[in-house]
């Protein structure tokens, strides 16, 4: 065995070592998840050195080196971190906006609208390279397939969800069946897969590539209005339903794998965190719930919210979850070892996510402003105003560097 | 109103429940009709680019009022809000004689929708404070109320700034709504 290549990744920080065995060339990931601004390089590098057979004395000063650049990254997005202004307006949708994203290397975003079309942008230039035209009704989600993003899924009020050649504008496959409003889309890792949420309480899994439906998935009693493909193996799914339940797919069998029952109200959002070992869901009910996602079990129920929670997230880490409230807060946990509330943003509701790096959180609102917090102090670090509507949706970019936001002015801001 | 509470308020509503679509030309006062029925602030209104959703209680009933921008370039868009209304209620400037016959070419178009087969009526004859408004008889016969045969309807004359006749409109709503399956 040879050590050929360190790769760096850096969201969530890691290390992927290529090696050459026995003629093959293949890979070895390293989560570094719990690094953070205040790790020791030297401590980590001896603690992989003597961990790895790989790393060999004569790469040690590479290896920390690498270590260095992880950190920088990290410690670039802290407290001192960058400010955002305005770098570009997109105004061509005709009726309101419904959800933003961006590429991987936030070249690319798109926007969907209930003009019926979803368009993709540049995100440097401003100029929209293409419309996706040809729903009958509000498109409401809209996806890229990570991490290659050369396919984009939206779901719409037309019952159908679409896939779209990004470069040419060109649909690639309608995918039918269902019988209520697709309100959401997603590929799987791997992009062989996408799965729909409907409000005809049922959930779908088509095969990319044909179209054809591969799956339904029945068993919720209302409306499937979240769902999250596993990151990492793509084989489970979780959807979060109207009914308060969430349940949990393998996508390679028909029927259900569990559920987790809990809360009293309807779901608002169901996340994976980075490995897929936890599941987070919100409740209009105004908790939130922390899951074991190979069992069934409640591992922690934040209920310090005072009315419906309506967002949450993981960090890119999976070491923090953020939950927002119509209680016009916003808080963070510790999901890694005892659910400790690390610390409360106050005066902010509809939408939150984590900064790549996790330093920053950010928050939309009905305020007509989107928020950046301090993740560890809890305080505003910058407002975003501009708009001149209720900021439906918001996103941070992979490297961090660019944040998206669709209002209901019916514009779309870029923020670096 | 973030994306969520839409998605609520798109949800199959319960039987105490109802979707009203307020529909007419731009400048016909839909904007400050509902917000006279959610008893808001009617001094500042400005042209719908889009939606506005609110919730009214009346007898006994929470009716959920989606209120669509009715300029030109976005009346195709209309469509999208079609699915489960219960009652599609109408708003006329009658002192606007010249668009009196764009008023009905478009309300025409809409009761002939497929999806909107056989939901009631209500067309608010509004502006009547103003001088040159025709009144609501008028007004239907311009529309050709009377020759609907396929749905209950019911003219109601209205100065939504103020509100009156707002109310009565209503009631007459909450009288008329279709049993639900």
């Amino acid at each position: 065995m040879k050590l050929l290549k360190f790769h760096l990744r850096y969201h969530p920080p890691g290390l992927v070592l290529e090696y050459l065995q026995k003629g093959l060339i293949k890979n070895k990931d390293i989560d570094l998840l719990d690094m953070n601004c205040n790790t020791d390089i030297q401590e980590l590098a001896t603690k992989l050195y003597q961990r790895e057979v790989l790393i060999t004395d004569d790469v040690r000063n590479q290896l920390e080196q690498c270590l260095e650049t992880l950190k920088k990254r990290i410690e670039h997005e802290g407290p001192m971190g960058k400010r955002f202004y305005i770098y570009k307006t997109l105004v061509t949708h005709i009726l309101p906006l419904t959800n933003v994203c961006f590429d991987k290397i936030g070249k690319r975003c798109l926007s969907g609208s209930y003009d019926r079309t979803c368009k993709v942008w540049d995100v440097d230039s401003g100029q929209e390279l293409k419309t996706l035209a040809g729903h009958q009704n509000v498109v409401y989600s809209v996806a890229f397939n990570f991490p290659v993003c050369n396919r984009v899924i939206t779901g719409s009020f037309d019952k159908t969800a679409r896939i779209w050649k990004p470069e040419t504008g060109e649909c690639l496959a309608t995918l039918w069946g269902h019988t209520g409003e697709v309100v959401a889309a997603q590929f799987s890792a791997k992009g062989d897969h996408a799965a729909t949420g409907s409000m005809d309480t049922t959930a779908k899994l088509f095969d990319v590539r044909t179209g054809t439906e591969v799956n339904t998935y029945t068993g919720h009693t209302a409306e499937v209005i979240a769902l999250q493909f596993d990151p990492n193996e793509g084989q489970r799914l979780i959807t979060g339903s109207f009914d308060g339940t969430i349940s949990i797919w393998d996508t390679r069998l028909k029927d259900r794998v569990s559920v987790l029952r809990g809360h009293d109200g309807e779901i608002s959002n169901v996340q994976f965190n980075w490995d897929s070992s936890l599941v987070g869901s919100s409740s209009l009910d105004g908790s939130a719930k922390l899951w074991d996602a190979r069992k069934t079990e409640c591992l922690a129920t934040v209920a310090e919210h005072t009315d419906e929670v309506l967002d949450i997230c993981f960090d890119w880490a999976g070491q923090r979850m953020a939950t927002s409230s119509s209680d016009c807060s916003a808080r963070i946990y510790d999901v890694k070892s005892d659910f400790k509330e690390l610390a409360v943003m106050r005066g902010h509701r509809e939408e939150v996510c984590f900064s790549p790096a996790g330093g920053c959180l950010l928050t939309a609102s009905a305020d007509r402003s989107a928020r950046i917090w301090n993740t560890t102090t809890g305080n505003c670090l910058q407002v975003l105003s501009g708009h001149c509507g209720e900021i439906f949706s918001c996103a941070f970019s992979y490297a961090g560097d660019a944040i998206i936001t669709a209002s209901k002015d019916n514009t779309c801001r870029i923020w670096r | 109103m973030g994306l969520l509470s839409i998605l609520k308020k798109l949800r199959s509503n319960t039987e105490r429940e109802l979707r009203l679509l307020l529909l007419g030309l731009d400048n016909a006062g839909k904007t400050t009709t509902l917000k006279q029925l959610a008893s808001e602030d009617v001094t500042q209104v400005t042209p719908t680019a889009g939606f506005n959703i609110k919730s009214v209680l009346s007898s006994g009933f929470k009716l959920n009022v989606w209120d669509i921008g009715g300029q030109k370039k976005i009346r195709p868009y209309w469509r999208n809000y079609f699915e489960n209304t219960d009652v599609l209620i109408y708003v006329v400037d009658c002192s606007d004689h010249q668009r009196l016959q764009e008023t009905s070419f478009e309300l025409a178009e809409l009761l002939q929708d497929e999806k909107l087969r056989g939901v009631p009526l209500l067309v608010y004859a509004n502006k009547q404070d103003l001088a040159t408004a025709l009144p609501a008889s008028e007004v239907a016969q311009h529309l050709g109320l009377h020759l609907i045969r396929d749905r209950t309807w019911q003219i109601q004359a209205c100065v939504a700034t103020d509100g009156t006749g707002v109310k009565e409109g209503m009631e007459w709503v909450c009288k008329n709504i279709p049993v639900k399956k």
